[in-house]
């Protein structure tokens, strides 16, 4: 590619550093100006990646550019101005929002000097081209974010909450050191495309009797489940709210998206890595029924959200496990713009609220929310509805995807989110069974309709987004035949999921009817209570690992003491 | 032999690491600072100048300073006094030492090691006197948070403590990469560990000391003058680009 290509790769983290930098100098005592010039600086950053995704676009498939910025390697694929592209537009937005929202917070300068750092360094991640850079700026984020998220230094709890966060991050990066060392010890480089293609001509190195890749690639998934808040590693993420809005709306929507990137950027690895592909499959599942159950039972609207944020990012790593990594992106940006929506929002929703109390009359949130009975309506016919919700959403999503790829059916992983596809679909034309309706047929003819248009757009942006990413067929096709299992293993993962699916979801729509909560002083009524307890209390993950930290802080004061702190 | 004795003086490890310490404890403040630096970088040096130990005592070796690294990054997470945080981490972070020279690291390396682990606590202590000088002891946590009232000194304390906990881009950060290289996977694990144990330790003393309601009130407290904080500044922007520097030498 051209020169000014390389220089724009190099602009990219650079200019932010030196926005960081010269903001607080130029703002010295006029804190309106140090603002406006990181706005404009952060606006050319997301100009620059812009003209670097034009230059991917205009270059031969499968180009790959490689510039230097110091000792630091960075690379120009197409994953990487993907993830360049995201990161600036919405760290661009919200140092807009940040003008307004944060002018009378004190550290105003300070505040948009840590975030063009924060923007830079996770720019400098995502186009990292060796090792020791990808560690750098993974290791950076984290540091960073501490004191992002720590920006109320008045009150104890955003420190308390940072300190969870920057704890569970440094575990994360600890496996992602050790996969570095034993990548760049195996295989004697540590810049990414010659690692890729030495990996490519022999993935089974061994080092002191240990499988080089496999073993890295389990390591990776272990950095990746830590930042993106997979079950177990996740309690810091619905704490995070103690942060400022703007600081969590670049946290929800890019920071935590981490984890589906680095899966992304070793695709190659973990071609040679199937059973880091299952585990990551495994502790998706969990994270996202876990994250989802949650989000629904919490009485705590920001917790709620964060809770929302990691069975999302149970699903993306589900993603990565299916083999679908292409998939996985295209759900992290997704999700990373609405999250942001949804965030930069909270302030007029909350002022709406003020201004109008009580929640607006809604039948679906009373009858999925508050359980109440709907009220006597007349409703689709039963047979139209039941052909409707197992029918058309195995033809429309069949259908769409046969035609934009023959070979589609014949990789496991596109089974499984199809079959998730097909869950959601029949979910959704059930509902309209029970929606109450002036005229039903129009309604469920619209609802086919929004259907057909979302299911067939959806498929031919994250089919033609598939071959934008990897334009190579033989990885995508590798990737998918590492994260397939065995035939018997597959159906009766198929039939487990389809029973706990089918059952929790027929429970949920018959919950007030069912009297699952049994009448009081009974047995049943017991073990209701119980689980309601487990669910609001979150599993108590965070209370053991209060209890845990607690304990081996006050074991650590009687050793000090007994050894005289010396 | 006995330049292998004299760097177990120089760079202890457990129990003489409790000598160690209870000297640097006893001593002023002025002396500790250079007691500190001097100590770990001659006990490099004459590592370089030993010759390997015996074959019977590389595993305990290895193992008692493994023991050592663990025990006093742990012992670090309850720490609440700068000065005594500042010589716990660094007696955690010199078993790194000896784990990276028993397993073939020599020469300016070993050297470059000792000092990336060792000066950042050195510039604790100075910190750590500036604060006592200020508040009358250089205690984190006993009744709020120190960032209004002396900002720069605030700054520069965190600053530090990134160094100290081995932070990119800080020299810490690569010589803890270069002993992860030169170490077996078992003793990684335990490295990786310290890593994470001082990282810990770090995060907590922040909490005690930027977090809370403003103390002391910023009437009547002098926070450090202009020119020390350009001097400590202009300090770790030196260390950064002699990092930088290091990487690069490094990667190449």
């Amino acid at each position: 590619m051209d020169q000014w290509v390389s220089w724009c790769l190099v602009a990219l983290p650079a200019l932010p550093v030196l926005s960081a930098i010269v903001a607080p100098l130029a703002g010295s005592g006029q804190q309106a100006r140090a603002a406006r010039l990181s706005v404009a600086m952060t606006a050319v950053t997301c100009v620059v990646s812009v003209a670097l995704l034009v230059a991917v676009l205009r270059a031969p498939q499968g180009d790959v550019t490689v510039a230097h910025l110091g000792p630091a390697a960075l690379l120009l694929d197409n994953l990487a101005v993907a993830m360049a592209v995201l990161v600036s537009a919405i760290s661009l937005v919200v140092h807009v929002y940040s003008v307004r929202y944060m002018a009378d917070e004190p550290g105003y300068v300070r505040f948009f000097a840590m975030l063009d750092l924060m923007t830079a360094v996770i720019l400098m991640m995502v186009i990292a081209g060796d090792l020791l850079t990808l560690l750098v700026a993974w290791f950076l984020v984290g540091v960073l974010l501490f004191f992002l998220l720590g920006f109320d230094t008045s009150r104890k709890a955003s420190g308390r909450y940072a300190l969870w966060t920057f704890l569970t991050y440094r575990v994360g990066d600890l496996p992602l050191v050790g996969a570095a060392l034993l990548l760049w010890h195996g295989y004697g480089t540590a810049q990414l495309p010659e690692l890729f293609a030495r990996i490519g001509a022999d993935p089974n190195v061994q080092l002191g009797g240990v499988a080089v890749v496999p073993t890295a690639g389990m390591l990776l998934a272990l950095a990746a489940f830590a930042r993106s808040a997979q079950f177990l590693l996740h309690t810091w993420l619905p704490y995070t709210m103690d942060g400022p809005t703007p600081v969590s709306a670049l946290m929800h929507a890019g920071i935590v998206n981490a984890g589906g990137f680095l899966f992304n950027r070793f695709a190659p690895v973990f071609v040679h890595a199937p059973d880091a592909l299952h585990l990551a499959f495994i502790v998706g599942l969990v994270t996202a029924l876990i994250g989802s159950a949650l989000m629904l039972t919490q009485n705590d609207v920001k917790k709620s959200l964060g809770y929302s944020t990691m069975g999302q990012m149970g699903f993306m790593i589900m993603e990565c496990g299916l083999g679908a990594f292409s998939l996985a992106v295209y759900h992290l940006i997704a999700h990373g713009l609405f999250k942001a929506t949804l965030f930069l929002n909270a302030g007029n929703v909350i002022g709406d609220s003020r201004r109008e109390d009580g929640v607006p009359p809604d039948d679906i949130y009373s009858f999925v929310v508050e359980r109440r009975p709907l009220r006597e309506v007349q409703r689709v016919p039963w047979l139209l509805a039941a052909l409707a919700t197992v029918l058309v959403p195995a033809l429309v999503l069949g259908l769409s995807h046969g035609m934009v790829a023959a070979d589609f059916f014949h990789k496991q992983g596109s089974v499984v989110l199809l079959f998730f596809g097909w869950v959601t679909g029949a979910q959704l034309f059930f509902s309209i069974h029970k929606m109450p309706s002036e005229s039903p047929l129009r309604t469920l003819t619209m609802v086919l309709l929004s259907f057909f248009i979302v299911v067939v757009g959806y498929t031919l942006i994250a089919h033609t987004f598939e071959t934008f990413l990897y334009p190579d067929a033989e990885l995508r096709d590798a990737i998918y035949a590492a994260a397939s299992i065995n035939v018997l293993a597959f159906d009766t993962l198929v039939v487990l999921v389809t029973v706990a699916l089918v059952g929790s979801w027929l429970a949920t729509f018959y919950a007030h009817s069912l009297e699952f909560e049994g009448k009081p002083g009974t047995r049943w009524n017991a073990i209701y209570l119980y689980l309601y307890a487990l669910f609001s209390r979150e599993f108590y993950v965070s209370y053991i690992y209060t209890q845990l930290a607690r304990g081996t802080l006050s074991a650590t004061k009687r050793v000090n003491i007994w050894l005289r702190w010396v | 032999m006995i330049a292998l004795l004299l760097a177990l003086i120089l760079l202890p490890l457990f129990p003489l690491s409790m000598l160690f310490n209870a000297g640097l404890q006893v001593l002023p403040v002025w002396l500790r600072v250079p007691a500190l630096v001097a100590f770990p970088t001659a006990g490099a040096w004459l590592l370089n100048q030993a010759a390997a130990p015996p074959e019977q005592f590389i595993l305990p070796l290895q193992l008692l300073a493994a023991f050592t690294a663990l025990l006093y990054a742990w012992r670090l997470l309850s720490v609440q006094e700068v000065f005594i945080w500042a010589r716990l981490q660094a007696t955690s972070a010199w078993p790194l030492v000896w784990l990276a020279w028993l397993h073939g690291l020599h020469g300016k390396t070993l050297v470059f090691v000792a000092l990336a682990v060792t000066v950042p606590a050195a510039v604790l202590m100075v910190l750590g006197s500036s604060l006592s000088h200020r508040l009358g002891g250089a205690y984190l946590g006993l009744r709020g948070r120190i960032g209004p009232a002396f900002p720069r000194l605030t700054w520069a304390l965190v600053v530090t403590m990134l160094a100290a906990l081995a932070a990119p881009p800080f020299p810490g950060f690569f010589a803890m990469l270069a002993v992860l290289q030169q170490i077996p996977t078992g003793l990684a694990a335990v490295v990786l560990a310290v890593w994470l144990l001082w990282s810990w330790a770090a995060a907590i003393l922040w909490q005690h000391g930027l977090f809370g309601k403003e103390w002391p009130r910023p009437a009547g407290t002098v926070d450090l003058s202009y020119g020390a904080g350009l001097g400590l500044m202009l300090a770790a922007v030196a260390a950064v680009l002699a990092s930088i520097g290091g990487w690069s030498w490094w990667m190449h």
